[in-house]
């Protein structure tokens, strides 16, 4: 083996002939570093150069589809080759790119001709990439070519905004002087865009465009004549961005008053005020992005021109408010609020239909599916602001959270959630439920009056179950059964196709939850039990899903999913209002994985050299030598402070400063005991566990006889669990129970632990 | 890595180094009251000036540090404490202002300023009944806790503080006899009220509270401490390991573990033992245990100093002992000998006490010292603080700025395996014509119509070659009428115009 890389001027004998893994090969030879060499630069180097660019040069696609990606790979691992090169690689490739845009049509008629259109495209932003920031590179390469660049890439992405936006983002950012006289072009581009072909591109395409329309603002248009008259005025770096963001704010409102049409405004004087307060230009029409909305009510289809206009205006905002800049920006926190309060108003849960509209069917349903999606919209803007503004929202928490609430269905009339509603907005409802989760996480423990959390736990209670796609069929047919029967028979034999797979295995048509959607659920209920003391009958139902499920899981897959691990843990943390314990439960069902958190909680213990020690004995010399090794370990394990200390530990260091004296184990685990007797783990050795299992048991049978067999047994399992609990704790049992009685007035304790004679034995 | 040390005193400021030399002394600044100074972002400092309604900020990190005064805050009055809680926003977390500015006066009332718009959001008049003696932010900022010359603590909610036009707190803790003059929180907790919580008083207690509101409804009493003098001040170990409370008569260190004797460690905060124990000077010959059944605790004294305030170091074996003299004394918390003295640089008999210790860890990086770091850091300046109450109307502007993330690294470095994925994919596209190279021009003369599963086979090409000729024979009959039809058309457009050009002469 010599540490010798193949020479180069033999890969580039190759270069030409090679393809498939070859040319793998070949690129990933070129990583090497042994290549940045600048004595290679004169021979072997110089005429690979050579050859690549003669690859590049040629007009077969497929030679310059492989130059391309040489010189990526080449540049980016080699700064010799960059910093030497890197102006004529630009210059070629932009060139080919320039000829392929010009012939936009001609090229992307063949697959591969699109290939290398976007591999151009991106191989020069990748050389503009690398050649920022290096000031002598940028000066010599970069700046000259760079205005033409812009303009090809700006006309390029009237056709390919995929392939430009990224590229053009970044420009816009960091080279925002040069992008100034193409600013108007470009916003032509994305206005186009945006009010004519948003819908055509997929989500992250949707971003990029919003996401450059908002950054075109950084680059100022030129600006009309300075009015002297208002020079005294503190004039603010963000100007032209915040006219670009009050402009899409401002075209919410006749949006949403469009909605009045819809939905009768004036039953609620609140939606009225609300309205009244939505940003609104001061005086005189700012400039308007989209034209008019064309909606007529007796084509009700036309009213999800509504939906796209919101998604495309909360995008923008989005957008707005989520870029970085180079200055700081002007934010209107609360105008935008509002604006998400109002969006997310617009439900017929508290607001009637128009009057005249009651009657159409057509129209009714199409409402009905059309406010969910008015609505995301306001969650999707209150999510990012959550995101990004974090604790600034904390002024309108308890609207924010009220009108979170709003989307979550109602039943006509009442106040209890609909569930077949939430059935059919599955995926809103995760999402509803992630933003709650973001502004849970900012939140104290105690809430005032909101009762979303609640509500919230409840539907995520209900979506845990799967879905049985033919319930609505069942249902139909049970009711209906007697009465026309005949008739359903006729239909069925009509009806062309096998339908009797539906009756003979109705299983088939389940769509089962899967591990993604538990671990969407089970990260909102972990956040759910760690923050807010939730009412026994919600605690116990997370609790009795959460340990069915554990156990139907790890027996299908032999462990269980670090979410489920998660949320018991949570639920043994914070075992809410009636301090039920799945401890030894929990502790069961991790017997074989094993868990940190629950080994440290069963057998509690403190880091090494945790206890600090400033007797006498320890003054010596050699006791200083050991204590500062025994700081440095504490400082490791400093997280883990607050577990009281552990037998070995103690034993070495009773070993190490007095010598070995007689163990003296009774008053040891006691002190032990005294030390880990505070908090979760007295109450959970107090508490008697047997009544706890009952009452889960009692639950079972109440709710589901199916799944009574299996909790049951799961029951059974963790209480033999439970009579093993560790030996160390028994002993002080007597002292744990008067003190229970005493302070929590015993209101529990129907103590009958045959336990204590085991402490016993062990004392002799 | 170092520990940047800051201290105030009555009339200076210093910002100095707990492992090296560095000392810089901040221009213009006194600070009377405890805890008047607090660091906003690691990066900036805040100091209560005092006898006048003014912070002062100063830059005491990274590029443009400086020992002038970068911006003055001028207030409604006088302030004594200050604290910040921090935005903590998922994204763009490391956002340059902090949320709120909590500060307190004499009187005990509590101004809260949000820092992104310089909005006085609320005053809260009253709330202790006399001088607020320490404000801190816990848990992330979702709480704060107030402790007064009133004796009482109080644990505010960070919600209730911004949003309620009459917050009241959550809890009152109301044990303390006199003035409590300082108290610490549990650095480790969990995303909610957890941990534990300090206070010390001038009537010569000190007591722990658990924090743990899973366990009690409100803060639950401990264990008190009563010492042998007024204490005024304390700090944790980072770990929760012990406590070092200081006062007049010099500073103790107190271990939670507390051994007594052969093989015998007590926990002095559990809670059933929630008793009051009284803490002595640690004696030669002492037998702690006998002294523990007594309900005594023998603690060991560090220093002597008048002591007004104290800070731990990161790893928890240095102890900052800042004196009523105006100078800090750096322990050894083990072998309780001084390391070091840090004085202001100005150092006059006149300093005063120290106010307060803020302990800072840093990262000295001087490798790319000469260059600089390139970036000019925009300025950044906190908005003015207003001093009327917000009235929550209108748009409510906040200042905000998004750090632009540079992409530390561009595509093929990133993930050379997914680059080289993308390859092999995009060169399918290429792949599809068969024998690559050759065929790309057949593909491109015929473009558009040859795109369809028309996939020409070498072996077939032959066969193809006589109708190829029979289709150009065909071209080229049709080229031939064409040209006669043309000739055709030729001749009679002349007559045509022939005949136009006569009778316009008619």
């Amino acid at each position: 083996m010599t540490s010798e890389p193949i020479p180069l001027s033999k890969l580039s004998k190759s270069l030409e002939e090679c393809s498939g893994y070859d040319f793998q090969v070949l690129l990933r030879t070129l990583t090497s570093s042994k290549y940045v060499d600048d004595k290679l630069l004169k021979s072997d180097l110089a005429v690979f150069v050579a050859k690549v660019l003669k690859l590049l040069r040629s007009g077969e696609d497929y030679h310059v589809w492989k130059a391309c990606h040489l010189i990526n790979v080449l540049c980016s691992y080699n700064p010799v080759v960059l910093c030497s090169q890197a102006g004529e690689f630009l210059t070629l490739t932009f060139n080919k790119l320039e000829q392929k845009a010009s012939y936009y049509r001609t090229t992307i008629t063949s697959s591969h001709g699109r290939t290398l259109l976007a591999c151009l495209v991106r191989t020069v932003g990748l050389l503009i990439d690398l050649v920022r920031g290096k000031p002598a590179l940028t000066r010599e390469v970069l700046t000259p070519r760079l205005s033409v660049i812009i303009s090809t890439l700006v006309n390029l992405s009237q056709f390919e905004p995929k392939m430009c936006l990224s590229i053009l983002r970044k420009l816009l950012l960091r080279n925002t002087t040069t992008f100034r006289p193409h600013a108007n072009k470009f916003k032509m581009v994305l206005t186009n865009l945006l009010s004519k072909d948003y819908f055509h591109f997929d989500s992250a395409t949707r971003k990029l465009i919003a996401q450059n329309f908002a950054l075109l603002n950084l680059a100022k248009f030129s600006s009309a004549a300075k009015d002297e008259t208002k020079s005294h005025h503190n004039t603010y770096q963000d100007d032209q961005w915040r006219k670009g963001l009050m402009s899409v704010l401002y075209s919410f409102k006749p949006v949403i008053s469009l909605c009045g049409e819809i939905l009768d405004f004036s039953a609620d004087p609140d939606m009225q005020k609300l309205l009244q307060g939505l940003p609104a230009p001061r005086n005189g029409s700012p400039e308007e992005i989209f034209s008019p909305l064309e909606i007529d009510l007796n084509k009700p289809i036309t009213l999800w021109a509504i939906a796209k206009r919101l998604n495309i205006l909360s995008d923008l905002t989005i957008a707005f408010i989520s870029q970085p800049t180079h200055f700081q920006l002007r934010i209107p926190l609360r105008g935008i609020i509002q604006i998400s309060e109002a969006v997310l108003s617009l439900t017929t849960n508290y607001l009637p239909l128009q009057r005249t509209l009651r009657r159409d069917t057509e129209l009714t349903s199409t409402v009905d599916a059309l406010l969910p999606c008015l609505q995301m919209c306001g969650i999707s803007l209150l999510r990012v602001t959550s995101q990004y503004y974090g604790k600034c929202t904390f002024p309108y928490t308890s609207n924010i959270l009220s009108s979170l609430e709003l989307f979550v269905p109602l039943k006509k009339g009442t106040t209890s959630v609909d569930f077949d509603r939430v059935r059919s907005l599955e995926g809103e409802m995760f999402e509803l439920i992630k933003v709650a989760d973001y502004y849970a996480r900012q939140l104290g423990l105690s809430l005032g009056e909101t009762t979303l959390f609640a509500k919230l736990v409840d539907t995520s209670m209900y979506l845990v179950k799967d879905t049985v796609l033919l319930n609505q069929l069942y249902g139909e047919h049970n009711a209906g059964a007697q009465k026309h029967s005949n008739k359903a028979k006729k239909a069925n034999k009509q009806s062309k196709g096998s339908m009797s797979d539906m009756y003979s295995h109705p299983q088939e048509f389940t769509s089962v939850r899967t591990l993604k959607d538990f671990d969407a659920l089970n990260d909102f209920l972990v956040s759910v039990v760690s923050r807010f003391k939730l009412s026994s009958v919600q605690q116990i139902q997370i609790s009795k899903f959460c340990i069915s499920n554990s156990v139907k899981l790890s027996k299908e897959r032999g462990q269980l999913p670090h979410s489920f691990v998660r949320l018991l843990r949570a639920l043994v943390l914070h075992p809410g209002y009636d301090r039920i314990s799945i401890l030894p439960i929990a502790v069961t069902l991790l017997k074989k994985q094993g868990d940190d958190v629950f080994a440290l909680f069963c057998n509690p213990r403190l880091p090494f050299g945790a206890v600090q020690r400033t007797s006498e004995a320890l003054n010596t010399y050699q006791g200083n030598l050991s204590s500062t090794a025994h700081e440095e370990d504490a400082g490791q394990f400093s997280g883990l402070s607050e577990t009281p200390p552990k037998e070995d530990e103690f034993e070495q260091e009773a070993v190490s400063s007095r010598g070995n004296q007689v163990q003296n184990i009774k008053d040891h685990s006691s002190l032990y005991y005294e030390s880990t007797m505070n908090g979760n783990v007295k109450r959970l050795i107090s508490e008697e566990p047997e009544k706890v299992f009952k009452k889960r048991a009692l639950a079972t049978v109440m709710h589901n006889g199916a799944q009574q067999q299996e909790t049951l047994t799961t029951v059974e399992k963790a209480e033999t669990e439970v009579a093993s609990i560790p030996v160390e704790f028994i002993q002080e049992k007597e002292t744990t129970v008067k003190v229970d009685e005493d302070q929590e007035s015993g209101g529990e304790s129907e103590f009958e632990i045959p336990e204590i004679n085991v402490s016993e034995d062990d004392e002799d | 890595m170092d520990e940047q040390l800051i201290f105030s005193t009555n009339t200076t400021c210093t910002v100095g180094s707990l492992h090296s030399p560095n000392q810089t002394n901040l221009k213009q600044c006194s600070n009377e009251f405890r805890n008047g100074s607090c660091l906003v972002g690691s990066k900036y400092l805040l100091v209560a000036q005092a006898r006048k309604a003014l912070i002062n900020v100063y830059r005491i990190e990274g590029s443009g540090k400086r020992e002038s005064v970068e911006q003055r805050l001028p207030l409604p009055e006088t302030v004594n404490c200050l604290e910040v809680v921090e935005n903590n926003a998922e994204q763009n977390g490391n956002s340059q202002l902090p949320y709120l500015l909590l500060a307190s006066t004499s009187s005990g009332k509590l101004y809260v300023w949000e820092m992104a718009s310089g909005n006085l959001l609320t005053v809260k008049a009253m709330a202790h009944y006399q001088a607020i003696t320490k404000i801190r932010s816990i848990i992330q900022g979702k709480y704060v806790i107030t402790s007064g010359a009133d004796a009482r603590i109080m644990i505010w909610q960070t919600v209730d503080l911004v949003s309620q036009q009459d917050p009241k707190p959550l809890f009152t803790l109301h044990d303390h006899t006199l003035a409590v003059t300082d108290f610490e929180v549990s650095n480790a907790h969990s995303s909610q009220l957890s941990g534990k919580l300090f206070t010390v008083s001038h009537d010569m207690t000190m007591r722990c509270y658990d924090l743990n509101m899973d366990v009690f409804d409100k803060p639950q009493l401990l264990t008190t401490f009563t010492f042998p003098f007024p204490l005024e001040c304390i700090t944790l170990d980072p770990a929760d390991r012990a406590c070092y409370v200081g006062g007049a008569q010099g500073v103790y260190a107190l271990p939670f573990y507390y051994p007594i004797g052969d093989r015998k460690v007590a926990n002095l905060l559990s809670s059933d033992s929630s008793n009051i124990l009284s803490c002595v000077e640690q004696q030669p010959g002492d037998k702690n245990a006998d002294l523990f059944t007594m309900g005594k605790v023998a603690l060991a004294k560090i220093t002597n100093a008048q002591t007004s305030q104290l800070a731990c170091s990161l790893e928890g074996s240095l102890l900052v002992v800042g004196d009523s003299l105006g100078k800090c004394t750096v322990m050894d918390v083990y072998s309780k000998q001084p390391v070091k003295e840090i004085q202001a640089i100005v150092a006059n008999e006149t300093a005063g006490e120290v106010t307060s210790i803020i302990l800072n860890p840093v990262n000295v990086d001087n490798s790319n010292s000469l260059l600089g770091d390139g970036k000019t850091q925009s300025g950044f300046k906190i908005p003015n603080l207003q001093k009327n109450v917000f009235a929550r109307e209108g748009l409510h502007d906040i200042l905000f700025q998004i750090e632009d993330l540079q992409d530390s690294k561009v595509a093929p470095l990133d993930d050379f395996e997914a680059y080289l994925d993308q390859v092999a994919a995009e060169e399918g596209t290429f792949a599809q014509l068969g024998n690559v190279v050759s065929t790309v021009k057949v593909m491109s003369e015929s473009e558009g119509a040859n795109r369809n599963p028309e996939n020409p086979d070498t072996a077939q090409r032959p066969a193809d070659d006589g109708e190829l000729l029979t289709m150009k024979a065909t071209v080229g009959q049709l080229t031939g009428a064409y040209k006669e039809l043309r000739e055709m058309y030729d001749k009679l457009f002349q007559e045509h115009e022939s005949l136009r050009s006569t009778l316009g002469e008619n």
